[in-house]
Parts: structure tokens; sequence; C-alpha cells
């Protein structure tokens, strides 16, 4: 079992890779910092008033963006076989490896860039300004039934109709659903994954395989969308109630599947990936 | 030699990259207390030994443990005892004291005492940037820092590569200060000349295996390195110099004479079979 985890390793395992890494991760989190307070100039620049609700939005947007590019980041060499022989020939287990590459990229990292975006956030709603952010954005960040209906709410001129299917299927998934922040950080196991699997060009060949593979599916469900709205009402066809409740249920095990099962794979193989690879 | 167990014990050891066949049939133990020279020709697998004792690399048959487990394991309570200094590396973005402090947390035997003299010794400003200091600096820091970790299994490939003339003195003296009894070092290496005098056992290789491993008494007791003014019919090996023949012959009369360690591979280089069979054990 020592030689799988010992607590006192992994513990010394991470303050080491903090001691190499901080410098990049501060100024990592300066730059996420930064295009912040950028796009709060922005407002106030252009006299726009940013409601909690939108920002909430984007700002989501904008901490996946770091959480996902940070493992490409802080583990950009460790699985080069020049550069990660030091990393390759550390006495840790590769569980240990495994574990210590989450907490710095799942737990560590998103925690300190949530805390400080959202401080940076609250700050800046305090200011007596004619315009800029107005508003809390913290229960929105925290709270899946809060973000949800708050994109609901900002989108777009839909008839009650519309917006009766699109709370059909979100109300299908609602309970599967996670906060954005949990969802942010699950989302990062593919890009965890992907770092670990690709020496090289590691961001082109994730955009490429992520492109890829969503292009596909995209095609997959755009036509078999089409197809099945085709045959609504038609002889031999489905009607539209079977159809909404279709499309709820696909919905429903895409979010389980994204959720819960898609990460749980991406981890497994990430913790593969470090057990065998060949320096 | 005496017959020490192997910390290191390599079997039937076969690797290959994909279809390009490195060695086949590698069988060799490396004991405590000893400082062993690794040559053989371009390709034949001396990077790739070694980079298969610390875990770095998998054979793909055969065996090969340190003290006792298989090192593909990666068994962390076996590679805390093992490190490896690579002929290349990329030097981190860090001062070199920084790489030690943090490096060296997972080492128990680290003696930073050590590395700070062992630095100075070597001229290497440990405030300075690692990445930002020359290549024999860089190689000079990373000898420093893997001498003072005190591992029982010290793995080093071309050491002396890109360091200047009185920096090669120095590594032979460092090396042989920090050598113990508990203790193999194996340094792989071409430039035989920056460490005569300090390797001993020699072992030559070759892509079907290992063709010599012996002491330098062995091979001093077994073959005689003379400079006559004739060639010898049954030299092994001859080359013509201003000061006459260098050669490389049986010693017929058990005479005394300095191993050379370049005419002993260019003269095993050329007789293979006949040094499998004199050398082996």
């Amino acid at each position: 079992m020592n030689a799988i985890l010992n607590i006192h390793r992994l513990g010394l395992l991470i303050r080491k890779e903090l001691i190499e890494k901080y410098k990049i991760l501060l100024i990592f989190l300066a730059i996420a910092v930064l295009i912040y307070l950028m796009a709060w100039s922005f407002c106030i620049i252009l006299g726009i008033d940013s409601s909690a609700d939108t920002r909430a939005i984007w700002t989501v947007s904008l901490l996946s963006f770091c959480c996902y590019l940070i493992p490409y980041i802080a583990y950009k060499n460790e699985n080069r076989r020049i550069e990660g022989v030091f990393y390759g020939i550390a006495p840790v287990s590769a569980l240990e490896k495994f574990i210590s590459m989450l907490v710095l990229c799942m737990l560590l990292f998103p925690a300190v860039v949530t805390v400080l975006i959202l401080s940076v956030d609250s700050l800046l709603t305090l200011l007596p300004l004619e315009h800029g952010y107005n508003g809390q954005m913290w229960p929105l960040i925290f709270s899946s039934e809060s973000f949800i209906s708050s994109i609901i709410h900002i989108n777009l001129e839909i008839s009650a109709e519309e917006a009766t299917y699109i709370e059909r299927i979100f109300d299908s998934i609602s309970p599967l659903s996670l906060t954005p922040y949990t969802n942010m950080l699950l989302g990062q196991t593919l890009f965890i994954f992907l770092a670990t699997l690709f020496r090289r060009h590691k961001i082109g060949f994730t955009l490429l395989t992520y492109c890829g593979v969503s292009f596909l599916i995209s095609i997959a469900v755009i036509v078999t969308a089409i197809l099945l709205i085709n045959s609504i009402d038609k002889a031999g066809g489905i009607t539209e109630e079977i159809f909404l409740r279709w499309t709820a249920d696909a919905f429903k095990i895409t979010s389980l599947v994204g959720t819960y099962i898609a990460p749980v794979i991406f981890l497994a193989l990430s913790y593969l990936r470090i057990k065998k690879i060949q320096y | 030699m005496e017959n020490n167990k192997p910390i290191v014990k390599i079997e039937n050891l076969r690797f290959s990259y994909r279809r390009h066949l490195v060695f086949e049939d590698l069988s060799l133990g490396l004991e405590a207390g000893r400082i062993y020279g690794l040559l053989g020709e371009n390709g034949v697998g001396k990077t790739t030994l070694l980079r298969i004792i610390c875990g770095l690399l998998k054979a793909k048959s055969g065996d090969c443990t340190v003290f006792g487990i298989e090192s593909s394991s990666r068994n962390p309570e076996i590679l805390k005892d093992i490190y490896y200094v690579p002929e290349i590396f990329i030097a981190p973005a860090i001062p070199v004291i920084r790489f030690a402090e943090s490096n060296s947390l997972l080492y128990p035997g680290y003696d930073p005492a050590q590395f700070e003299r062992l630095c100075k010794t070597f001229d290497v400003n440990t405030d300075y940037r690692f990445d930002r200091l020359s290549h024999g600096q860089q190689k000079k820091a990373l000898i420093a820092f893997a001498l003072s970790l005190n591992t029982r299994v010290l793995l080093m490939d071309e050491p002396s590569n890109g360091l200047d003339i009185p920096s090669k003195t120095t590594l032979r003296r460092v090396i042989s200060e920090c050598a113990t009894e508990e203790r193999v070092i194996a340094i792989s290496t071409h430039q035989v000349r920056d460490l005569e005098n300090l390797i001993d056992p020699i072992v030559i290789l070759d892509r079907e295996g290992m063709i010599l491993n012996a002491s330098v008494e062995e091979i001093s007791r077994k073959l005689l390195f003379t400079v006559s003014p004739e060639p010898d019919p049954s030299a092994y090996w001859c080359e013509n110099s201003i000061a006459g023949y260098a050669q490389v012959i049986p010693n017929r009369d058990s005479e005394a004479s300095k191993v050379n360690i370049e005419a002993l591979f260019n003269a095993v280089l050329k007789n293979k079979e006949t040094f499998k069979k004199l050398f082996r054990s």
C-alpha cells in the first residue's frame, strides 16, 4: 500500500509542484483578473450596465477557459521524453502524481481563481459609478437553478409555447445538473486527459480532437433531429408529444453521461496514461 | 571480482523501439561498491539500458530488478534510491537552489551542505537561474545535485560531455569521493579518457547483448597493452603511431600493464566472439 499511496509523500509532491509552478500559476491568475477588469472598463467606457445574470454567464465561461487551460500550462512538459525526465524518475507512485495533478488543476487553481474573480466582481459592484456592474454574482455561480433560470430570462424573444418546450427540457435535466462551478471542474477532466495524452502541440491537437468529435456528434444529432422532425404528425410517424419526450430524454441521457460518466472515464484514462507512459 | 549480490539485476533483457531492435538478450549484474563504465558503439542501447534501470522505459521481455523489485513497476520505495543524470535535459526556469530544494524533497538521503560544497567545487552559482547557465554549468549543477542525493544507485549518461578540461578532472575526483561501499554508479560514456582510472568494472555492449563485463584487474591479467616497434601477429588490435605499434595482445607472461580503455574497446569490437569467450564468467 505504501508503494501506491503515501499521504506524506503525496504532500511532499504537492509541495514540490507548488514550488516549481507557483510563478506560472500566479501569472495566469493575474491575466484572468486583468481580462475581467478589462471587461469592466469596457462597460464604463461604453456606458453599459451589466447585470449579475449576464456577468454570471460570461464569468463562468472565463473561469472555464482558465481552468481548462491550466493542465496545459502547469503540466506542459511532464509527459515529454526529454523535458519530463525529472518528473518521470521522481520517487512517487502514478496515483500520487495523478492526485497531485487533480489537486492543483481541479481544486487549488479553480478555487483561487474563482474566489479572486468573484471578489474583484464584488468590489467593482460596490463602486459608486454611474455605469458598470450591479447585482451579486455569487449565488448564480454556485446554484444550478439560479443559473439556468438566468439563462432563460436573458434569452430571446420566444413564444409562450417555445418557452414551455424549453422549460420542459430544462426540467428534465435540472435534477441531474450540478452548479456551474462543479460543471466547470468536471469539464476539466477531458482537458486533463488530453494534456496527459498528447506530448507535442497539446493545445492544437486538443482543439482538433474537440472540434472533430463535436463536429461528428453535431452531424449525428442534426441528422437525427431532422429525420424525427420530418416524421412528426406524418402517417406512421411520431407525434409532437413523443418528439418532445424523446428530446427531453436525450438531453437527460446526455446530461447524465456528460456530467457524471464521462468525467470518471476521463479521470481513469488520465491515471492510466500517467501509469503507463514511457520516456 | 568478489561475488557480491547485485543491486541491479538484468536477465535476458530485450528492448526495441517499434521495429528497431536495440538489444536482444542482455544479462548483467551491477554490484554495490563499484563504478561501472558502460561502453558500446552508437545505438547499442547504453542510454536505453540506463532508462530501463530507472523505470523510464519498460523492456519488451526479460527482467530488470533493482533491490529485488521490478524497475518497470516504478515503485517509489526503490526510486527514492535511484537517480539518473541524462545526457540531454532541459533545465527548468528556476534558480538552481530552488530546483535542488524542490526535487530533493522526495529523496531522504539528500544532503544540502554536500550540494553546496559540490557546487562550490564545480564553481556553479546556485542562485542563478538553471536555464540561464551554460550547458556545461547546467551539467555540473545536475551532477552535484545527483551526488548529494546519496542514492544507492546513480546512473549517469555521458556526464563529462560539455565539461571543460578542469571540470573533467574535478568530476573524476568528486565521483570517486562520493563512491561508497553501499553505492553502485553506472556511467555510460564514449569519452573513456575522461573517466579512465575511475571506472571499474568495464562493461562493453553490443546489439546482441554484453560482450564484456570485467574488472580492470581481470582485464590486465588477461590482456597486455603495449607499444612495441613491431606488430604482434596475435594482437587483437594494433595501431601504428609515432611511438610504435600500440597493441592489445594476450598476456602470455602475466606482465603488468595499464589498461588503455580506448584500445580495449577497439580490440573488443574487432574480436567480439573471442572476447565473449575470454571473459565469460
